[in-house]
C-alpha cells in the first residue's frame, strides 16, 4: 500500500521546517529525503511515525488515514484504533537502532507483535528466526544487544520492524554509524525489502548512498516551496 | 565466653527491634521512592518544585533531627507519636526522598528514544515501562540503592535518641553493666552480618540486571 503525505505543514515555535510538502512512496519505491542538517527531513520522518504531530495537511498510508485538515486548516488526529492500524503499516528503524539492551535478540524481534497480540509466541519466534536468519544474525538470537555491532545491531532493528510487515519503512540516516562496506551491505538488504513490496524511506545526507540505492531522490529544498 | 551468653538475650532483643526497623523502612522507602521520583520527573511544575522542596528539606537536615523533630517537636503542636511510630515516620520521610533521587537518575538515564521506539513498534505504555524501561532504571539505580540500604542498617541506630532499645542501646546499656568493651564489640559484629548478608543479597540481585 502506497504512502500518501499530502500538504504538511509543520512549525517549531513560529520557525516553519515543512510547508505543504507532499511525498508518495509507492510500494516498492526507495525514496531518499536528502539534504543538510537541520532542515526537517528528520522531522518529516517523525510525523510519518507518530513521534511528532503535524500542523496541517492529511496523511495516509492505503485507505488508513492518520491525519487530516479540515476547512479552516486545522488537523485532525484519527481515533485510537486507528492510529494503532495506522502504525502497524508502517516501521522505523533509528539512528542508533534502539533496540532494548536488557532483552537478546530474539526477545527484541517478538515483543511488539506479543504485546500487540498478533501472533503466539511459537509463530513470532518461529518468524524472528525466520527473518534473522535472511540477515545472517541467527546464531546471535540469544545475544544481548550490547554484544553487537552497529551493523548487526542495525540488522536486529530491521528485523525487529519487519517482524510487524510494515507497508513502509523509514530509516534514521541508515549508514551514518558504518563503514563503505556495511554500508553497501545494508543498501542491498534494503533493496531486497524493498523488491517484496515494502516503500522505503531513506532520511540521509549520504548521497553516494541515495544515489547507489534509492529509486528516486527528494530534497529538503523541496519541504519549504511555495 | 561467659560474658557473651549473658548480654546474648538483650542484644538479641535489641537486634530485632533493629530488624523489625530496617525491613520496615526498606519495604516502603522504595516503591515509596520511586512513586516521588515519578512525581518529581513527570508532573506538573508546581507539583514537581513541591516534591524537590521536600527533598531538599529531608537531604539538607540531619535525620537526628528530624526523628527529634518528630517526635520531640510535633507533641508541642499536639501531634504526638510513641516512639518507634515516630522513628518510622522520620524514616520513611528521609529514606523516601534519597531513594527518589536515585531513581531520578535512573528515569533520566534512559535515552527518549527508547520510548520513542515502544511507540513505534505500538508496544503498550504501561507493558513498555515494565519490560523495556524499568530494568534500564533498576540496572542503572541498584549500586547507589544498594548503598542507601547498607547505611540505613546503621542508621537505624540513630533512633537511640527517643529511648528505643534497638541494637545499640542494648550494647551500651550492657557495656555499662558489666564495665566491658565486650558487648560494643559483640554490636559492631551484629552490624556486620547484617551488612554482610545485605551485600550479598545485593549482589546476587545486581547480577540479575546485567545485560
Amino acid at each position: 500500500m502506497a504512502l500518501k503525505a499530502e500538504k504538511i505543514s509543520k512549525s517549531f515555535s513560529g520557525v516553519p521546517v515543512l510547508k505543504d510538502f507532499s511525498l508518495t512512496i509507492q510500494e516498492g519505491e526507495i525514496i531518499a529525503l536528502v539534504g543538510k542538517s537541520g532542515t526537517g527531513k528528520t522531522t518529516f520522518m517523525r510525523i510519518l511515525n507518530r513521534l511528532e504531530k503535524a500542523d496541517s495537511g492529511k496523511l495516509s498510508i492505503g485507505d488508513t488515514v492518520l491525519f487530516q485538515s479540515d476547512a479552516t486548516g486545522a488537523v485532525h488526529y484519527a481515533d485510537k484504533a486507528e492510529q494503532k492500524r495506522y502504525t502497524n503499516k508502517i516501521g522505523m528503524v533509528f539512528q542508533n537502532y534502539q533496540l532494548f539492551p536488557n532483552m537478546t535478540v530474539l526477545e527484541n524481534c517478538i515483543e511488539a507483535p506479543l504485546a500487540q497480540k498478533l501472533m503466539s509466541k511459537q509463530d513470532a519466534e518461529k518468524k524472528a528466526e525466520e527473518l534473522l536468519g535472511q540477515m545472517g544474525l541467527l546464531e546471535k538470537k540469544d545475544a544481548y544487544p550490547s554484544t553487537l555491532s552497529g551493523g548487526q545491531q542495525q540488522r536486529v532493528a530491521i528485523a525487529r520492524a519487519m517482524m510487524l510487515n510494515p507497508d513502509i519503512l523509514c530509516f534514521d540516516e541508515p549508514t551514518s554509524a558504518l563503514d563503505r562496506e556495511s554500508a553497501s551491505g545494508i543498501g542491498k538488504m534494503i533493496q531486497e525489502i524493498a523488491a517484496a513490496g515494502t516503500g522505503i524511506l531513506l532520511v540521509t545526507h549520504d548521497l553516494a548512498f541515495s544515489e547507489a540505492f534509492s529509486t528516486r531522490m527528494v530534497s529538503s529544498d523541496e519541504f519549504l516551496s511555495e | 565466653m561467659g560474658l557473651i551468653s549473658e548480654i546474648m538475650p538483650s542484644l538479641l532483643n535489641g537486634l530485632q527491634t533493629t530488624m523489625l526497623l530496617f525491613f520496615i523502612i526498606v519495604v516502603t522507602t522504595l516503591p515509596l521512592g520511586f512513586l516521588v521520583s515519578l512525581v518529581r520527573v513527570y508532573s506538573p511544575k508546581p507539583i514537581s518544585w513541591l516534591v524537590q522542596v521536600y527533598i531538599y528539606v529531608m537531604r539538607g537536615t540531619p535525620l537526628l533531627l528530624q526523628l527529634m523533630f518528630v517526635f520531640f517537636g510535633l507533641p508541642l503542636v499536639g501531634i504526638t507519636f510513641d516512639r518507634f511510630t515516630a522513628a518510622v515516620i522520620a524514616f520513611i520521610l528521609n529514606y523516601a526522598a534519597y531513594y527518589a533521587e536515585i531513581f531520578r537518575s535512573g528515569i533520566l538515564s534512559v535515552p527518549t528514544a527508547q520510548f520513542e521506539a515502544l511507540k513505534v513498534l505500538g508496544i503498550g505504555k504501561v507493558r513498555g515501562f515494565r519490560r523495556v524501561i524499568l530494568p534500564q532504571i533498576l540496572r542503572v539505580v541498584l549500586p547507589s540503592v544498594g548503598n542507601e540500604v547498607i547505611s540505613l542498617v546503621k542508621d537505624t541506630s540513630l533512633i537511640y535518641i527517643l529511648g528505643i532499645g534497638e541494637l545499640l542501646r542494648a550494647g551500651q546499656i550492657a557495656a555499662n553493666t558489666y564495665a566491658s568493651l565486650v558487648p560494643f564489640l559483640a554490636v559492631g559484629v551484629f552490624y556486620m552480618i547484617i551488612t554482610g548478608v545485605v551485600t550479598l543479597i545485593l549482589n546476587q540481585i545486581e547480577k540479575r540486571f546485567t545485560f
